[in-house]
Protein backbone atom coordinates (compact mmCIF):
# COMPACT_ATOMS: atom_id res chain seq x y z
CA UNK A 1 0.00 0.00 0.00
CA UNK A 2 2.88 2.39 0.86
CA UNK A 3 5.22 1.81 -2.07
CA UNK A 4 1.81 2.31 -4.16
CA UNK A 5 1.14 5.11 -2.70
CA UNK A 6 4.92 6.86 -3.44
CA UNK A 7 4.22 5.23 -6.62
CA UNK A 8 1.23 7.27 -7.46
CA UNK A 9 2.72 10.39 -5.78
CA UNK A 10 5.55 10.24 -8.19
CA UNK A 11 3.26 9.97 -11.09
CA UNK A 12 1.93 13.16 -9.75
CA UNK A 13 4.76 14.72 -9.17
CA UNK A 14 5.32 14.50 -12.56
CA UNK A 15 2.03 15.26 -13.42
CA UNK A 16 2.40 18.45 -11.85
CA UNK A 17 5.97 19.56 -13.09
CA UNK A 18 4.19 18.83 -16.82
CA UNK A 19 1.39 20.66 -16.03
CA UNK A 20 3.63 23.95 -14.14
CA UNK A 21 5.67 23.78 -17.85
CA UNK A 22 2.40 23.84 -19.70
CA UNK A 23 0.97 26.67 -17.39
CA UNK A 24 4.49 28.44 -18.04
CA UNK A 25 4.31 28.38 -21.91
CA UNK A 26 0.57 29.57 -21.73
CA UNK A 27 1.30 31.70 -19.38
CA UNK A 28 3.83 33.29 -21.90
CA UNK A 29 2.06 32.96 -24.86
CA UNK A 30 -1.24 34.71 -23.74
CA UNK A 31 0.85 38.02 -22.16
CA UNK A 32 2.58 38.09 -25.63
CA UNK A 33 0.22 37.38 -28.20
CA UNK A 34 -3.00 36.47 -27.18
CA UNK A 35 -5.40 39.74 -27.19
CA UNK A 36 -7.97 39.94 -24.15
CA UNK A 37 -11.08 38.97 -26.14
CA UNK A 38 -9.09 35.11 -27.13
CA UNK A 39 -7.79 35.34 -23.29
CA UNK A 40 -11.15 35.66 -21.85
CA UNK A 41 -12.66 33.10 -24.33
CA UNK A 42 -10.23 30.91 -23.01
CA UNK A 43 -11.12 31.36 -19.95
CA UNK A 44 -14.79 30.65 -20.80
CA UNK A 45 -14.36 27.54 -22.56
CA UNK A 46 -15.53 24.48 -20.18
CA UNK A 47 -12.36 22.70 -20.64
CA UNK A 48 -13.72 19.68 -18.08
CA UNK A 49 -16.21 19.32 -21.21
CA UNK A 50 -13.92 19.17 -23.85
CA UNK A 51 -11.54 17.02 -21.80
CA UNK A 52 -14.06 14.47 -21.50
CA UNK A 53 -14.82 14.72 -25.05
CA UNK A 54 -11.53 14.30 -26.02
CA UNK A 55 -11.60 10.98 -24.10
CA UNK A 56 -14.71 9.29 -24.87
CA UNK A 57 -13.60 10.05 -28.90
CA UNK A 58 -9.82 8.48 -27.77
CA UNK A 59 -11.21 5.65 -26.14
CA UNK A 60 -13.70 5.19 -29.30
CA UNK A 61 -10.89 5.35 -31.93
CA UNK A 62 -8.69 2.96 -30.12
CA UNK A 63 -11.28 0.35 -29.37
CA UNK A 64 -12.37 0.26 -33.12
CA UNK A 65 -8.47 0.43 -34.56
CA UNK A 66 -7.63 -2.29 -31.91
CA UNK A 67 -10.95 -4.67 -33.00
CA UNK A 68 -10.77 -3.96 -36.20
CA UNK A 69 -13.85 -2.86 -36.57
CA UNK A 70 -15.50 -2.43 -40.25
CA UNK A 71 -16.89 0.73 -40.76
CA UNK A 72 -20.05 -0.33 -41.96
CA UNK A 73 -20.81 -1.34 -38.37
CA UNK A 74 -19.28 1.31 -36.26
CA UNK A 75 -17.06 3.53 -37.63
CA UNK A 76 -13.97 5.13 -36.04
CA UNK A 77 -13.92 8.80 -35.12
CA UNK A 78 -11.53 9.85 -37.91
CA UNK A 79 -13.84 8.40 -40.45
CA UNK A 80 -16.37 10.10 -39.39
CA UNK A 81 -14.73 13.26 -39.06
CA UNK A 82 -13.59 12.76 -42.47
CA UNK A 83 -16.43 12.34 -43.69
CA UNK A 84 -17.76 15.57 -42.17
CA UNK A 85 -15.10 18.10 -43.33
CA UNK A 86 -15.45 16.70 -46.40
CA UNK A 87 -19.70 16.68 -47.10
CA UNK A 88 -19.48 20.11 -44.62
CA UNK A 89 -21.42 22.14 -46.94
CA UNK A 90 -23.99 19.49 -47.90
CA UNK A 91 -24.36 18.67 -43.88
CA UNK A 92 -24.62 22.46 -43.02
CA UNK A 93 -26.58 22.86 -45.90
CA UNK A 94 -29.28 19.89 -44.89
CA UNK A 95 -28.97 21.06 -41.24
CA UNK A 96 -29.86 24.65 -42.09
CA UNK A 97 -32.89 22.92 -43.44
CA UNK A 98 -33.98 21.14 -40.48
CA UNK A 99 -33.08 23.47 -38.06
CA UNK A 100 -35.50 25.92 -40.47
CA UNK A 101 -38.10 23.62 -39.87
CA UNK A 102 -37.54 23.16 -36.75
CA UNK A 103 -38.07 26.23 -35.41
CA UNK A 104 -40.81 27.07 -37.79
CA UNK A 105 -42.45 24.06 -35.69
CA UNK A 106 -41.37 25.41 -32.48
CA UNK A 107 -42.68 28.86 -32.72
CA UNK A 108 -46.22 27.40 -34.25
CA UNK A 109 -46.47 24.77 -31.45
CA UNK A 110 -45.47 27.45 -28.84
CA UNK A 111 -47.62 29.95 -30.02
CA UNK A 112 -50.23 27.23 -29.96
CA UNK A 113 -49.63 26.36 -26.84
CA UNK A 114 -49.51 29.53 -25.48
CA UNK A 115 -52.69 30.53 -27.54
CA UNK A 116 -54.57 28.08 -25.74
CA UNK A 117 -53.30 27.92 -22.23
CA UNK A 118 -54.74 31.99 -22.85
CA UNK A 119 -57.63 30.64 -24.17
CA UNK A 120 -58.10 28.47 -20.75
CA UNK A 121 -57.05 31.12 -18.26
CA UNK A 122 -59.80 33.71 -19.24
CA UNK A 123 -62.79 31.28 -20.50
CA UNK A 124 -62.24 28.39 -17.30
CA UNK A 125 -64.93 26.47 -19.14
CA UNK A 126 -63.00 25.87 -22.13
CA UNK A 127 -60.57 23.83 -20.24
CA UNK A 128 -62.37 20.36 -20.09
CA UNK A 129 -62.42 20.04 -23.78
CA UNK A 130 -59.22 21.86 -25.04
CA UNK A 131 -57.55 19.62 -22.65
CA UNK A 132 -59.20 16.69 -24.01
CA UNK A 133 -58.64 17.17 -27.50
CA UNK A 134 -55.08 18.43 -26.48
CA UNK A 135 -54.41 15.19 -24.94
CA UNK A 136 -55.84 13.25 -27.28
CA UNK A 137 -53.69 15.03 -30.01
CA UNK A 138 -50.67 14.44 -27.37
CA UNK A 139 -51.40 10.89 -27.04
CA UNK A 140 -51.07 9.86 -30.43
CA UNK A 141 -47.46 8.53 -31.96
CA UNK A 142 -45.87 10.94 -34.01
CA UNK A 143 -44.43 8.27 -35.75
CA UNK A 144 -47.66 7.63 -37.09
CA UNK A 145 -49.17 11.01 -38.14
CA UNK A 146 -45.94 11.78 -40.21
CA UNK A 147 -46.47 9.43 -43.13
CA UNK A 148 -49.67 10.59 -43.11
CA UNK A 149 -49.34 14.32 -43.20
CA UNK A 150 -46.31 14.00 -46.09
CA UNK A 151 -48.87 11.74 -48.46
CA UNK A 152 -51.13 14.69 -48.07
CA UNK A 153 -48.73 17.77 -48.06
CA UNK A 154 -45.35 16.13 -49.88
CA UNK A 155 -41.69 16.36 -49.71
CA UNK A 156 -41.48 20.00 -48.53
CA UNK A 157 -41.25 21.64 -44.93
CA UNK A 158 -44.83 21.78 -44.67
CA UNK A 159 -45.54 18.14 -42.85
CA UNK A 160 -41.72 19.26 -41.08
CA UNK A 161 -43.38 21.95 -39.68
CA UNK A 162 -46.84 20.47 -38.89
CA UNK A 163 -45.05 17.52 -36.76
CA UNK A 164 -42.44 19.32 -35.49
CA UNK A 165 -45.44 21.91 -33.93
CA UNK A 166 -47.67 18.70 -32.87
CA UNK A 167 -44.68 17.68 -30.65
CA UNK A 168 -44.30 20.75 -29.08
CA UNK A 169 -47.18 22.75 -28.27
CA UNK A 170 -48.37 20.35 -25.31
CA UNK A 171 -45.28 20.85 -23.03
CA UNK A 172 -45.94 24.52 -23.35
CA UNK A 173 -49.43 24.62 -23.19
CA UNK A 174 -49.33 22.53 -19.79
CA UNK A 175 -46.24 24.87 -18.35
CA UNK A 176 -48.00 28.48 -19.42
CA UNK A 177 -50.95 27.47 -18.01
CA UNK A 178 -49.42 26.40 -14.77
CA UNK A 179 -47.52 29.81 -14.57
CA UNK A 180 -50.89 32.35 -15.31
CA UNK A 181 -52.63 30.42 -12.31
CA UNK A 182 -49.37 30.42 -10.23
CA UNK A 183 -49.69 34.00 -9.53
CA UNK A 184 -48.98 35.31 -6.34
CA UNK A 185 -52.30 35.45 -3.69
CA UNK A 186 -51.08 38.60 -2.07
CA UNK A 187 -50.73 40.02 -5.71
CA UNK A 188 -53.94 39.15 -6.87
CA UNK A 189 -55.36 40.73 -3.40
CA UNK A 190 -53.86 44.28 -4.40
CA UNK A 191 -54.78 44.37 -7.89
CA UNK A 192 -58.07 43.34 -7.18
CA UNK A 193 -58.42 46.06 -4.81
CA UNK A 194 -57.76 48.71 -7.26
CA UNK A 195 -60.45 46.83 -9.29
CA UNK A 196 -58.01 45.85 -12.28
CA UNK A 197 -60.07 44.20 -15.05
CA UNK A 198 -59.32 40.59 -15.92
CA UNK A 199 -56.87 42.10 -18.87
CA UNK A 200 -54.97 44.25 -16.63
CA UNK A 201 -54.29 41.27 -13.74
CA UNK A 202 -53.21 39.09 -16.83
CA UNK A 203 -51.33 41.67 -18.48
CA UNK A 204 -49.41 42.84 -15.55
CA UNK A 205 -49.00 39.95 -13.44
CA UNK A 206 -49.94 36.13 -14.95
CA UNK A 207 -47.92 37.00 -18.28
CA UNK A 208 -44.60 38.50 -16.66
CA UNK A 209 -45.17 35.38 -13.72
CA UNK A 210 -45.05 32.77 -16.24
CA UNK A 211 -42.26 33.44 -18.04
CA UNK A 212 -40.43 31.02 -15.87
CA UNK A 213 -42.67 28.40 -16.35
CA UNK A 214 -42.52 29.28 -20.12
CA UNK A 215 -38.68 28.88 -20.43
CA UNK A 216 -38.82 26.14 -18.30
CA UNK A 217 -40.91 24.27 -21.32
CA UNK A 218 -38.70 25.67 -24.22
CA UNK A 219 -35.37 23.99 -22.75
CA UNK A 220 -37.46 20.29 -23.39
CA UNK A 221 -39.34 21.54 -26.06
CA UNK A 222 -36.13 22.88 -27.97
CA UNK A 223 -34.17 20.42 -28.65
CA UNK A 224 -37.18 17.80 -29.41
CA UNK A 225 -38.38 20.38 -31.88
CA UNK A 226 -35.00 19.36 -33.91
CA UNK A 227 -36.60 15.16 -33.43
CA UNK A 228 -39.67 15.97 -34.74
CA UNK A 229 -37.96 17.84 -37.78
CA UNK A 230 -36.02 14.68 -38.53
CA UNK A 231 -38.58 12.61 -37.68
CA UNK A 232 -41.15 14.07 -39.89
CA UNK A 233 -38.16 13.86 -42.91
CA UNK A 234 -37.38 10.64 -42.31
CA UNK A 235 -40.76 9.77 -43.64
CA UNK A 236 -39.82 11.41 -47.64
CA UNK A 237 -38.18 14.59 -47.79
CA UNK A 238 -36.47 16.49 -50.70
CA UNK A 239 -33.62 17.61 -48.28
CA UNK A 240 -32.40 18.17 -44.21
CA UNK A 241 -30.72 16.03 -42.28
CA UNK A 242 -33.36 13.27 -41.60
CA UNK A 243 -32.88 13.03 -45.64
CA UNK A 244 -29.27 12.60 -45.22
CA UNK A 245 -29.71 10.24 -42.66
CA UNK A 246 -31.90 8.33 -44.68
CA UNK A 247 -29.85 7.81 -47.65
CA UNK A 248 -26.93 6.87 -45.57
CA UNK A 249 -28.91 4.55 -43.44
CA UNK A 250 -29.69 2.70 -47.35
CA UNK A 251 -26.75 2.61 -48.15
CA UNK A 252 -24.97 1.23 -45.01
CA UNK A 253 -22.88 4.81 -44.79
CA UNK A 254 -22.24 4.27 -41.76
CA UNK A 255 -19.53 7.39 -41.51
CA UNK A 256 -22.28 9.62 -43.53
CA UNK A 257 -24.91 8.60 -40.85
CA UNK A 258 -22.85 9.65 -37.71
CA UNK A 259 -21.67 12.82 -39.31
CA UNK A 260 -25.40 13.53 -39.68
CA UNK A 261 -25.67 12.50 -36.05
CA UNK A 262 -23.01 15.21 -34.92
CA UNK A 263 -24.15 17.78 -36.81
CA UNK A 264 -27.59 17.54 -35.26
CA UNK A 265 -26.05 17.04 -31.86
CA UNK A 266 -24.32 20.24 -32.77
CA UNK A 267 -27.71 22.32 -33.44
CA UNK A 268 -29.62 20.59 -30.75
CA UNK A 269 -26.91 22.11 -28.11
CA UNK A 270 -26.99 25.48 -29.85
CA UNK A 271 -30.78 25.56 -29.77
CA UNK A 272 -30.68 25.05 -25.72
CA UNK A 273 -27.98 27.04 -25.15
CA UNK A 274 -29.80 30.04 -27.26
CA UNK A 275 -32.76 29.23 -24.94
CA UNK A 276 -30.72 29.24 -22.05
CA UNK A 277 -29.25 32.94 -22.99
CA UNK A 278 -32.96 34.48 -23.70
CA UNK A 279 -34.19 33.03 -19.98
CA UNK A 280 -31.10 34.92 -18.60
CA UNK A 281 -32.67 37.91 -20.19
CA UNK A 282 -36.01 37.92 -19.71
CA UNK A 283 -36.18 36.64 -16.20
CA UNK A 284 -33.53 39.42 -15.39
CA UNK A 285 -35.10 39.49 -11.86
CA UNK A 286 -34.46 36.35 -10.39
CA UNK B 1 -59.19 64.29 -0.23
CA UNK B 2 -62.52 63.42 0.53
CA UNK B 3 -63.34 61.59 3.83
CA UNK B 4 -64.96 57.95 4.14
CA UNK B 5 -67.27 56.24 6.59
CA UNK B 6 -67.23 52.34 7.04
CA UNK B 7 -70.34 50.43 7.94
CA UNK B 8 -70.12 46.92 9.01
CA UNK B 9 -73.83 45.69 9.47
CA UNK B 10 -74.56 42.45 10.86
CA UNK B 11 -72.02 40.93 8.52
CA UNK B 12 -72.29 37.40 9.10
CA UNK B 13 -69.67 34.82 6.83
CA UNK B 14 -69.11 31.21 6.63
CA UNK B 15 -66.51 28.74 4.48
CA UNK B 16 -68.74 25.67 3.85
CA UNK B 17 -69.41 24.63 7.63
CA UNK B 18 -66.71 26.82 9.26
CA UNK B 19 -68.63 29.67 10.89
CA UNK B 20 -65.93 32.52 10.20
CA UNK B 21 -67.35 35.90 11.36
CA UNK B 22 -70.96 36.34 13.15
CA UNK B 23 -72.87 39.38 13.75
CA UNK B 24 -70.40 42.24 13.27
CA UNK B 25 -71.70 45.51 13.55
CA UNK B 26 -69.01 47.95 13.17
CA UNK B 27 -68.89 51.90 12.71
CA UNK B 28 -65.36 53.46 11.78
CA UNK B 29 -65.52 57.63 11.66
CA UNK B 30 -64.22 59.69 8.49
CA UNK B 31 -60.47 59.70 9.08
CA UNK B 32 -60.77 57.51 11.99
CA UNK B 33 -58.07 54.99 12.82
CA UNK B 34 -59.29 51.82 13.99
CA UNK B 35 -57.62 48.46 14.96
CA UNK B 36 -59.06 45.48 15.07
CA UNK B 37 -57.38 42.84 17.33
CA UNK B 38 -57.79 39.05 18.09
CA UNK B 39 -56.21 35.70 17.78
CA UNK B 40 -54.34 34.16 15.06
CA UNK B 41 -57.55 32.54 12.67
CA UNK B 42 -60.09 34.32 14.45
CA UNK B 43 -61.33 35.97 10.91
CA UNK B 44 -59.73 39.29 11.39
CA UNK B 45 -58.60 38.94 7.44
CA UNK B 46 -61.88 37.60 6.35
CA UNK B 47 -63.45 40.62 7.74
CA UNK B 48 -60.62 43.07 5.38
CA UNK B 49 -61.49 41.16 2.66
CA UNK B 50 -65.57 41.68 3.11
CA UNK B 51 -65.08 45.25 3.55
CA UNK B 52 -63.18 45.51 0.49
CA UNK B 53 -65.49 43.61 -1.52
CA UNK B 54 -62.80 40.56 -2.38
CA UNK B 55 -65.45 38.70 -1.17
CA UNK B 56 -69.11 38.97 -0.94
CA UNK B 57 -70.62 37.88 2.54
CA UNK B 58 -72.67 35.32 3.76
CA UNK B 59 -75.29 37.75 5.21
CA UNK B 60 -75.29 41.41 6.14
CA UNK B 61 -73.53 44.19 4.38
CA UNK B 62 -70.81 46.82 4.39
CA UNK B 63 -70.82 50.08 2.96
CA UNK B 64 -68.24 52.81 2.26
CA UNK B 65 -69.77 56.02 2.52
CA UNK B 66 -72.93 54.69 1.73
CA UNK B 67 -72.06 52.71 -1.16
CA UNK B 68 -70.79 48.92 -1.59
CA UNK B 69 -67.90 48.08 -1.64
CA UNK B 70 -67.21 47.28 -5.33
CA UNK B 71 -68.38 50.75 -5.93
CA UNK B 72 -66.00 51.85 -3.87
CA UNK B 73 -63.17 50.09 -5.74
CA UNK B 74 -64.34 50.98 -9.12
CA UNK B 75 -63.96 54.53 -7.66
CA UNK B 76 -60.54 53.52 -6.87
CA UNK B 77 -61.04 54.72 -2.97
CA UNK B 78 -59.38 51.36 -1.12
CA UNK B 79 -55.63 51.13 -0.48
CA UNK B 80 -54.55 47.61 0.84
CA UNK B 81 -52.00 46.52 2.25
CA UNK B 82 -51.07 42.83 3.26
CA UNK B 83 -48.64 41.16 5.23
CA UNK B 84 -46.68 40.45 1.84
CA UNK B 85 -45.74 43.49 0.15
CA UNK B 86 -46.56 42.09 -3.13
CA UNK B 87 -44.63 43.95 -5.12
CA UNK B 88 -44.12 43.15 -9.15
CA UNK B 89 -40.50 41.63 -9.26
CA UNK B 90 -40.27 42.20 -12.88
CA UNK B 91 -40.99 46.19 -12.03
CA UNK B 92 -38.32 48.67 -10.64
CA UNK B 93 -39.42 50.48 -7.73
CA UNK B 94 -40.72 53.61 -9.41
CA UNK B 95 -42.65 51.45 -12.09
CA UNK B 96 -44.48 49.39 -8.80
CA UNK B 97 -45.78 53.28 -7.52
CA UNK B 98 -46.64 53.88 -11.11
CA UNK B 99 -48.91 51.17 -12.21
CA UNK B 100 -50.86 51.61 -8.61
CA UNK B 101 -51.90 55.43 -10.82
CA UNK B 102 -52.33 53.63 -14.10
CA UNK B 103 -54.59 50.62 -13.35
CA UNK B 104 -57.90 51.84 -13.45
CA UNK B 105 -57.38 55.69 -13.42
CA UNK B 106 -59.43 58.35 -12.36
CA UNK B 107 -60.26 61.31 -14.55
CA UNK B 108 -59.82 64.57 -12.83
CA UNK B 109 -58.05 63.98 -10.07
CA UNK B 110 -54.52 64.85 -9.19
CA UNK B 111 -52.14 61.60 -8.53
CA UNK B 112 -49.11 62.82 -6.60
CA UNK B 113 -46.17 62.14 -8.61
CA UNK B 114 -44.36 58.55 -7.69
CA UNK B 115 -40.68 60.66 -6.90
CA UNK B 116 -42.61 62.71 -4.15
CA UNK B 117 -43.85 59.52 -2.49
CA UNK B 118 -40.70 58.03 -2.78
CA UNK B 119 -38.84 60.63 -0.70
CA UNK B 120 -41.72 60.75 1.52
CA UNK B 121 -41.34 57.15 2.71
CA UNK B 122 -37.51 57.67 2.19
CA UNK B 123 -36.80 55.39 -0.53
CA UNK B 124 -35.74 58.02 -3.28
CA UNK B 125 -32.41 56.04 -3.41
CA UNK B 126 -33.79 52.92 -5.10
CA UNK B 127 -36.06 54.17 -7.02
CA UNK B 128 -34.85 52.28 -9.99
CA UNK B 129 -34.16 48.78 -7.92
CA UNK B 130 -35.94 45.92 -8.41
CA UNK B 131 -37.55 44.81 -5.27
CA UNK B 132 -36.17 41.72 -4.63
CA UNK B 133 -33.34 43.16 -4.22
CA UNK B 134 -34.63 44.89 -1.14
CA UNK B 135 -34.99 44.12 2.54
CA UNK B 136 -38.16 43.41 4.06
CA UNK B 137 -39.10 46.73 5.18
CA UNK B 138 -38.12 48.94 2.58
CA UNK B 139 -40.51 46.52 0.57
CA UNK B 140 -43.18 47.33 2.54
CA UNK B 141 -42.13 51.31 2.19
CA UNK B 142 -42.50 50.67 -1.29
CA UNK B 143 -45.71 49.11 -0.91
CA UNK B 144 -47.29 52.44 1.35
CA UNK B 145 -45.81 54.60 -1.30
CA UNK B 146 -47.84 52.87 -3.64
CA UNK B 147 -50.97 52.73 -1.74
CA UNK B 148 -50.51 56.91 -1.31
CA UNK B 149 -49.93 56.69 -4.78
CA UNK B 150 -53.82 56.71 -5.84
CA UNK B 151 -54.89 58.70 -2.88
CA UNK B 152 -56.97 56.69 -1.37
CA UNK B 153 -59.33 57.71 1.24
CA UNK B 154 -59.38 54.09 3.05
CA UNK B 155 -56.77 51.94 4.09
CA UNK B 156 -56.93 48.48 4.90
CA UNK B 157 -53.82 47.30 6.12
CA UNK B 158 -53.69 43.51 7.36
CA UNK B 159 -50.65 43.45 9.32
CA UNK B 160 -48.53 45.04 7.17
CA UNK B 161 -45.08 44.69 9.29
CA UNK B 162 -45.76 41.49 10.86
CA UNK B 163 -42.99 39.86 8.86
CA UNK B 164 -40.64 42.46 10.16
CA UNK B 165 -38.33 42.91 12.88
CA UNK B 166 -39.17 44.27 15.95
CA UNK B 167 -37.34 47.94 15.77
CA UNK B 168 -38.20 47.90 11.96
CA UNK B 169 -41.85 47.64 12.84
CA UNK B 170 -41.63 50.30 15.12
CA UNK B 171 -40.54 52.46 13.42
CA UNK B 172 -42.13 52.10 10.42
CA UNK B 173 -45.69 52.32 12.31
CA UNK B 174 -44.02 55.73 13.42
CA UNK B 175 -43.81 56.95 9.78
CA UNK B 176 -46.92 55.65 8.72
CA UNK B 177 -48.75 57.62 11.01
CA UNK B 178 -47.44 60.89 10.60
CA UNK B 179 -48.10 60.29 6.88
CA UNK B 180 -52.24 59.34 8.04
CA UNK B 181 -51.67 62.67 10.24
CA UNK B 182 -51.42 64.18 6.87
CA UNK B 183 -53.52 62.95 4.86
CA UNK B 184 -56.25 61.65 7.31
CA UNK B 185 -57.11 58.27 5.65
CA UNK B 186 -59.93 56.51 7.41
CA UNK B 187 -57.83 53.33 8.49
CA UNK B 188 -58.58 50.00 9.65
CA UNK B 189 -55.33 48.43 10.98
CA UNK B 190 -55.56 44.67 11.77
CA UNK B 191 -52.95 43.18 14.05
CA UNK B 192 -52.19 40.61 17.17
CA UNK B 193 -50.25 43.40 18.53
CA UNK B 194 -51.94 44.83 21.64
CA UNK B 195 -49.28 47.39 22.18
CA UNK B 196 -49.24 48.67 18.49
CA UNK B 197 -52.90 48.99 18.54
CA UNK B 198 -52.99 51.14 21.09
CA UNK B 199 -49.65 53.29 20.28
CA UNK B 200 -51.52 53.51 16.56
CA UNK B 201 -55.15 53.71 17.13
CA UNK B 202 -58.29 56.00 17.56
CA UNK B 203 -60.12 52.87 19.18
CA UNK B 204 -59.07 48.97 19.54
CA UNK B 205 -61.92 46.79 18.48
CA UNK B 206 -61.59 42.88 19.84
CA UNK B 207 -62.26 40.02 17.73
CA UNK B 208 -63.14 36.55 19.26
CA UNK B 209 -62.02 33.67 17.66
CA UNK B 210 -64.72 31.27 15.82
CA UNK B 211 -66.76 32.50 15.23
CA UNK B 212 -65.60 36.15 14.66
CA UNK B 213 -67.59 38.20 16.71
CA UNK B 214 -66.74 41.48 18.64
CA UNK B 215 -66.11 41.28 21.92
CA UNK B 216 -65.82 44.91 23.24
CA UNK B 217 -63.68 48.11 22.17
CA UNK B 218 -61.31 50.18 23.80
CA UNK B 219 -61.18 53.82 23.19
CA UNK B 220 -58.01 55.32 22.87
CA UNK B 221 -57.92 59.31 23.83
CA UNK B 222 -54.40 59.84 24.32
CA UNK B 223 -52.41 62.10 22.29
CA UNK B 224 -49.76 61.45 19.86
CA UNK B 225 -47.27 60.57 20.13
CA UNK B 226 -47.64 58.28 22.69
CA UNK B 227 -45.76 57.05 25.69
CA UNK B 228 -46.15 53.78 26.30
CA UNK B 229 -44.84 53.80 29.65
CA UNK B 230 -47.44 56.34 31.03
CA UNK B 231 -49.62 54.91 33.26
CA UNK B 232 -52.74 55.51 31.32
CA UNK B 233 -51.05 53.82 27.98
CA UNK B 234 -50.36 50.72 30.60
CA UNK B 235 -53.74 50.97 32.03
CA UNK B 236 -55.25 50.73 28.21
CA UNK B 237 -53.00 47.84 27.89
CA UNK B 238 -54.21 46.07 30.40
CA UNK B 239 -57.66 46.07 29.73
CA UNK B 240 -57.10 45.11 26.35
CA UNK B 241 -55.51 42.48 27.44
CA UNK B 242 -57.90 41.66 30.27
CA UNK B 243 -60.78 41.49 27.36
CA UNK B 244 -58.89 39.11 24.42
CA UNK B 245 -57.87 36.58 27.65
CA UNK B 246 -60.81 36.03 27.98
CA UNK B 247 -62.13 35.79 24.64
CA UNK B 248 -59.50 33.47 24.03
CA UNK B 249 -60.25 31.28 27.06
CA UNK B 250 -64.16 31.32 26.44
CA UNK B 251 -63.09 30.55 23.21
CA UNK B 252 -61.72 27.34 23.95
Amino acid sequence: MATEKTGYTELHRGDTEFHRENQKKLRFSSTSFAPSAVKSFLQRVNWSGVGLLVGVFGLWETAVQLNNTPAYLFPAPTAVFRYLFLHLADLLLAGGVTLLEAVAGLVLGTAVGLALAVLITFWQQLEQGVMSLAILIKSTPIIAIAPILTIWLGFGPAPKVIVTALLTFFPVLINALTGFRAVDGALLDWLRSLNATPQEIFLQARWPGARPYLFAALRVVGPLALIGAVVAEWMGASSGLGRAMWLAYTNLNMPALFAAVFVLTGLSTAVYQTIVSLEKRFLFWE
Amino acid sequence: MKQIDIRVSELSHRYGRTHALKSINLHIQPGEFVSLVGVSGCGKSTLMRLIAGLQTATEGGVWLDGQLPAAARAAKQIGWMAQQAALLPWRTVRENVQLAQKINPQPGTNTPHPDNLLKMVGLTEFADAYPLTLSGGMQQRAALARTLATGTAVWLMDEPFAALDELTRELLAEELLQIWRQFRPTVLWITHNLHEAIRLSDRVVVLTPRPGTIAGEIAVPLPRPRDDTSAEFQDLLRQARALLRQEVVHGD
